[in-house]
């Protein structure tokens, strides 16, 4: 439902599929804070990046057609790469108005986001978020 | 569950009078699935009571933007009907999430219990 992407070389990367359902945002949070202790972060930056996933995952969620797939693909590097997609009805995205936004881009150290067409079959619309985070250790 | 509390599989609201406030204590999860608990104990809570609402936060280890949107329309609720909303937070999880969104004005937060009864 993405469209391809090669896939990370050093072979570090971790995509996870969910149902697009709330309900699996625990999950998700559970997740990240794995990805991010593995990494060494500090407990402000796991923390500050369980909260950015789960509003990612928020939004995309509220706007995901019923029954779909959620992918969130982890690439953890000197920094953790979050890239997070749904098939969606709509492509009304982002809402960078939005609460969620500005929260986003204050726990992020980038954010992106865009729509690119769906494939053919079933149709609709991928919403997509791209989000970085650094070991705030360091940085200050 | 016990009489006066509601709950889900991730967050749980216990309810409980003292003095002149009702004292609402969550324990777990505050997120887009679990926010709308939040709000009806929050409901039920300034619908039925008089002056004082405190949100007891001190056992919540996740804290999304959607639980600080529900506390932000408990605070506008509350005011119109003359309820105060009161916090209790000492936790990384809710400061946090309270402090990027930039929302200390309009939400008093307490360190501990007492002083919000006080």
């Amino acid at each position: 439902m993405t469209k391809p992407e090669q896939p990370d070389p050093s072979g570090d990367e971790i995509e996870v599929r969910i149902a697009a359902d709330a309900a699996q945002l625990p999950m998700l949070r559970a997740i990240t804070s794995a990805v991010a202790m593995r990494q060494d972060y500090d407990l402000d930056s796991i923390a500050d990046l369980k909260m950015a996933v789960d509003e990612a995952c928020s939004m995309l969620v509220l706007r995901a057609i019923t029954g779909s797939l959620l992918t969130v693909r982890f690439t953890p590097k000197s920094e953790i790469r979050v890239v997070a997609t749904v098939l969606s009805d709509s492509d009304d995205w982002p809402d960078t108005g939005a609460f969620s936004w500005h929260v986003l881009s204050t726990l992020t150290d980038s954010l992106e986001a865009g729509v690119s067409q769906g494939a053919a079959d079933p149709g609709g619309h991928v919403l997509w978020i791209e989000l970085t985070k650094r070991n705030a250790l360091g940085d200050e | 569950m016990s009489k006066g509390s509601t709950s889900d599989d991730s967050l749980r609201v216990d309810r409980r009078v003292e003095g002149p406030a009702v004292v609402l204590h969550v324990t777990g999860e505050i997120d887009m699935s679990t926010a709308p608990v939040l709000a009806e104990a929050c409901d039920q809570a300034i619908a039925g009571t008089g002056s004082r609402v405190v949100v007891d936060l001190t056992d919540v280890t996740f804290f999304g933007s959607a639980g600080l949107a529900v506390l932000l329309d408990a605070r506008q609720r509350g005011e119109r009907a003359g309820t105060e909303i009161r916090l209790v937070a000492d936790g990384r999880p809710v400061l946090r999430s309270i402090e990027i969104a930039g929302v200390q004005e309009m939400l008093p937060i307490y360190p501990d219990l007492a002083g919000a009864l006080a």
